[in-house]
Order: C-alpha cells, then structure tokens, then sequence
C-alpha cells in the first residue's frame, strides 16, 4: 500500500529547566495513505502538539534528541536539507494550529495574508491574484471580496479558522496537519470547520492528520485513529473499531468517563461519570513498565516492571497493552 | 430531579427579574454603538440545585455571571440573593453577599498568582474574611484540599506546577474558603481534557450533595449541562429563548436556537454494525 507520509521511530525528548531529560515522543510509528483521515486522540501531556510539529520537523529549541525517520513521499524530513525542507514545508504539508487570532497577523488584511503563503512559494504575477480568488473561493460561500479586504478583527473565530485553511491549503499540499483546529470555537461553528475539512478531502483528495483531544470530534469522520498516550501509541486501528470497541484500556476508560448520549441522559442524570484516576502529567522518570499502569482500570502485575509491545489484533488495528500480548 | 418535590415551599437563593446590561463601544470615528449584552433576562435558582446556562460566544452568558458576582452592575433589573437586592445594596452590605456568591473560570492558571505557592492561595480569602490564627488557617487550607481530592504535600508547590485539572480543583478549593451558597462555573470545564472533566463533575456533584450548594452552570456543552443540570436556560443574543427541566429541553426542544445546538454536539454513534463493516 502506498503511503503519503511514514512516520518511523520517532524519538523526541527536551530538556527541563531544572535538568531533566523528558521524553515527548517515544518510538511512534504509523503511516498515512493518500487522502486518508487519521485522527490523533489524546490529552494534555501525550505528546500530540509535538507531534504535529515534529511531522514538520519543528523542534523546540530545548530539544535533545530528535531520532527516527519522517517520509514524506519517500524523503526523509529529519535528514533534508534546509532548502528542500522550505520547498515542502508549508507547500506540500501544511500546519494549522489551535488559536486563529494568534496565527493571524492583526493589522494585515487576510487576503494578502493567504497572498504571501502564495508568494512565498514562487506564485507572482496574475497567477498569484487568481489562485488567491480560487482558494477564497473554495472555503467561502459569499462575500469572499469583502472578506479577503477584511482585518482579523473584524472576521468571526470560524471564518479566522477558514483563513488559516486558506493559507493551508493554498500551495495544494498533499497533507494537512491540524492540532486542535476546533479548540476555540462554539459547538455550532466546529461542526461547520469540521465539515471544511471533510469538503476539502473530498475536493482535494488531501491527508489529514486531525489531532484532538475528544474522541467524539473524530467520530463523523475520520478513516483511522491513533490513541497517543505519555508519548507512545497505545492504540491504533480503523475509527469505527476503536470508537466502538476500544480495546486498549486508556481507549475504553476514555469513552466511558464521557457523558452519555443525549438520547440516554434521563437514565444517568447526575450520576457520577466513570472518570480515570489520577492525571497526565509528564514525568521526567525513566519508563520502566506500561506509563498508564498508574491509572489504568485493568493494570496486572506484570505491567508495572516492563513495557508492553504492539500486538496486531487484526488487519491495521495494533494495541499496546499486555492483556493482548498472548494473542 | 431532586427539587421537585418541595418546590412549593422553597424560596429560591436566586432570583433575577428583567435585567439590562449594555455596554458602549466607540468606534474608530467616534461614533458611540450600544450594545445590549443582556436584554430582559429573568430566572430563578433553588438551592441546592444547578441552572446550566447554555448559548453560543456573544449570547451574554459571561455577562450574566459577572453581573450576579456584583463585578459588573446591570444598567437595569433587579437580582434578589436570598431575599435581598443585591443591585440597590449598598457597596458594605453587598459585600457580605459577595462572599457567598464564588465564581470560577475556564483557565485557572489565569486567576491564580504564579509566584504564590497552594497554601498562600487558600489562605488569603480566609486572611481578608476571618479572624483566625496562622495555625487555624493553615488546618482549613488542608481541609480543603483534602475535600476537593488533592494531597497535602502539594500545599508548597506554585500554581504554576500543577496540571490544569489539579488547579481547577485548587480555584474549586478557593472558591469554598468562605462557604458559598452559589458557585458560578463560567466554562470551568471547557479547557480540561475529557477524562479530567468527569473528575471534576463528579468532585461537583459530591460537593452538592454535601454542602448544598447551588450552580449556575455556564457552557456551550449541552450534553454537559444536560448531564449536571437539573434545569437548562437556553441564552440567545442577550435573551433566554427557552428554559425548562433538562431532560425536557433535550426530547422537545421548542426553539431553532436549541434545536442547533443539540445538532452541534459531536457524539460517537457507531453501532456495533458499522464497525464490523469497517
């Protein structure tokens, strides 16, 4: 099977202020087909905004070790030269990130914001105003002269989130890498980006790593999904799979702390949720055992003094969890 | 549904009758735009029991928790706490309402002072409100710690150090010092990661059901507030569209309002079919 973008081994670890080595990423591997949704699930601390950097090879400045490989369309990312990273940064994989007011230039208008990303890539001269209409045109309706002629201020978080796209999208990537786009934005407006997305796949024929923290975001449309947690993957596997039956542990006590559906609320009202214990918050120790062993609902004996490996469940769906070790 | 019941002969904590509040934005030309942030809200709390108030950003929601929390004084309107006008009060006298009145945000590492260690956090409501001794405030800190489920030994630790749902707990903790009859969560959950939100929800409904305090639940989560709320108020453009028990609004909601936000909450629906297929 062909894959757009491999993801071997990544390693990724910085250094604390006070000294301590603390690891990110730790030996993630995965690939992405052409025009495929993966979905990347996890909370605060499991390493996923570092991912979605990483995949750009952007590494903060206090990181000590970036190792392992990121292929795209066959060339590894981590060992390019600046200049052929600059040709595919931005032009053939694009990054949004979580906060459109902050990514936005304030006092530029929008339209010459996307314009830049355009110039920047080499687009000049009358193809630069008319690629700049067609991708205005892609993701508004209406009024794409009046928006274009827009400040930031003066757009709605859904339309800045829009312009983000826009900019995105604009050098026709063939992958979009987006952490946390719907973050910010009313229940009403993500659903309308989160549909964005799915046109722009349909349209595009784009890849799209959509990284989130609600499993429920991933549920209407994403192809596969990657459950990260404290920097390894613990799942991975067809959405509808790992939505409906879970099998990592952290996967199942994440769809149980939620409330449930609406058509059930009457029955629960007010009961307690089945929150997992404890947090996520990064440690600075050296792994020794499974790292959700201290939450975790089903821990054994055994997961405390070594670390678990991926065992294939079946065909694309990979669990990192001793209780599936024997199979 | 535990309010149900007494209902009659229960006062409520809170009542808000018809109130205005409108801000004046100058723009770039100097000219003077009204903007009506709330238009006519009424409603009443019970105690013990939570309102959820649930609309989208710009609907008034925030403004509506500031003004009950007497940090921003309606133009018009009256907001009855226990009996008393809190808006005619006198500045003394609101005061002591004010106290029972706590309000929590979405970010609590913005409403803590980073250089201040927990113990300095938790006692400095007690200094400002209570005669006590060093020792007695240091005793109440730990209780308080202890009932919104964090360990001692983080009473020396700077804000700044613990996790976002650690310090939600700690503004929760905060917010109990001076024993509040009415908790006001703007978003307090919004910013959490879900397995550290049903942490929270269920420290606030084991509060509730111990202390007896009232909650406005403020969200644009509907499925949250129709899982903590025993009742919905539903805020559009400054106005509440439609008010009800919760379970009701969410089988017949009657506005376009509800009806799109109730379509907006994204919800995993695979049945075991569809995944055998995929």
């Amino acid at each position: 099977m062909g894959s757009i973008l491999e993801v071997r081994d990544l390693r990724v670890a910085y250094r604390s202020r006070s000294g301590d080595t603390f690891r990110a990423l730790d030996g993630i591997s995965f690939h992405l087909g052409p025009g495929e949704i993966l979905g990347v699930l996890g909370e605060s601390g499991s390493g996923k905004s570092t991912l979605a950097a990483s995949l750009l090879r952007l590494f903060r400045q206090d990181t000590v070790v970036a190792s392992g490989a990121v292929l795209f369309e066959g060339m590894d990312l981590l060992q390019a030269k600046p200049n052929e990273l600059q040709r595919i940064r931005g032009k053939r994989i694009s990054l949004i990130f979580q906060e459109p007011s902050v990514a936005l230039h304030p006092t530029m208008r929008v339209g010459s914001q996307v314009r830049q990303v355009l110039h920047a890539h080499g687009v000049d001269g009358r193809a630069l105003n008319q690629r700049t209409r067609e991708v205005f045109e892609t993701l508004f309706r209406e009024e794409t002269e009046r928006i274009a002629r827009s400040y930031p201020h003066e757009l709605s978080g859904g339309q800045r989130q829009r312009i983000l796209i826009a900019q995105a999208i604009a050098c026709g990537p063939s992958v979009l890498v987006a952490d946390e786009p719907t973050a910010s934005l009313d229940p009403t407006t993500q659903m309308e980006i989160l549909g964005v997305f799915r046109s722009l796949r349909e349209k595009l024929g784009l890849a799209l790593v959509f990284i989130t923290h609600n499993p429920a975001l991933l549920a209407p449309f994403a192809d596969r999904i990657l459950v990260l947690y404290a920097g390894r993957v613990v799942e991975w596997g067809p959405a509808a799979t790992v939505l409906a039956s879970p099998k990592h542990p952290y996967t199942r006590a994440l769809r149980e702390s939620m409330p449930p559906r609406l058509e059930e609320t009457s029955d629960f009202h007010k009961k307690k949720l089945n929150a997992i214990p404890g947090d996520s918050l990064p440690s600075s120790l050296p792994p020794q055992g499974c790292p959700f062993e201290p939450r975790c609902p089903e821990r054994m004996d055994v997961c405390k003094s070594r670390e678990p490996i991926l065992v294939t469940l079946s065909a694309g769906h990979t669990v990192y969890c001793f209780r599936y070790e024997s199979e | 549904m535990n309010a149900t019941a007494s209902q009659e002969e229960m006062k409520p904590l809170l009542k808000v009758e018809n109130l205005l509040k409108s801000y004046t934005n100058r723009t770039l030309t100097g000219h003077r735009e009204e903007v009506r942030a709330l238009h006519g809200v009424s409603f009443s709390l019970l105690q013990g029991t939570t309102l959820a108030l649930v609309g989208e950003s710009g609907s008034g929601k925030s403004t509506l928790a500031l003004c009950l929390a007497c940090l921003e004084k309606p133009n018009s309107g009256d907001i009855w706490f226990e009996g008393t006008d809190v808006v005619k009060l006198e500045e003394e006298k609101r005061r002591t309402i004010r106290r029972q009145i706590q309000l929590i945000f979405q970010d609590p590492a913005n409403s803590f002072n980073p250089g201040w260690t927990v113990l300095e956090i938790l006692t400095e409501p007690l200094q400002l409100q209570r005669n006590l001794s060093c020792d007695e405030m240091r005793l109440r800190a730990h209780l308080l710690l202890e009932q919104v489920g964090l360990s001692a030994e983080l009473g020396e630790k700077l804000s700044s150090e613990l996790s976002g749902g650690q310090r939600q707990r700690l503004a929760i903790a905060r917010a109990l010092t001076l024993e509040p009859k009415l908790l006001i969560l703007d978003e307090a959950l919004s910013a959490l990661d879900c397995s550290v939100q049903a942490q929270i929800v269920n420290l606030l409904l084991e509060l509730q059901s111990s202390l007896g305090m009232a909650y406005l639940f403020i969200s644009h989560d509907l499925a949250m507030a129709a899982y903590l709320a025993d009742e919905i108020a539903v805020m559009s453009r400054g106005e509440i569209v439609e008010q009800g028990a919760s379970v009701k609004i969410l089988k017949q909601p009657q506005t376009k309002v509800t009806r799109e936000l109730l379509a907006a909450v994204p919800r995993i629906n695979f049945s075991p079919r569809e995944a055998s297929k995929a």
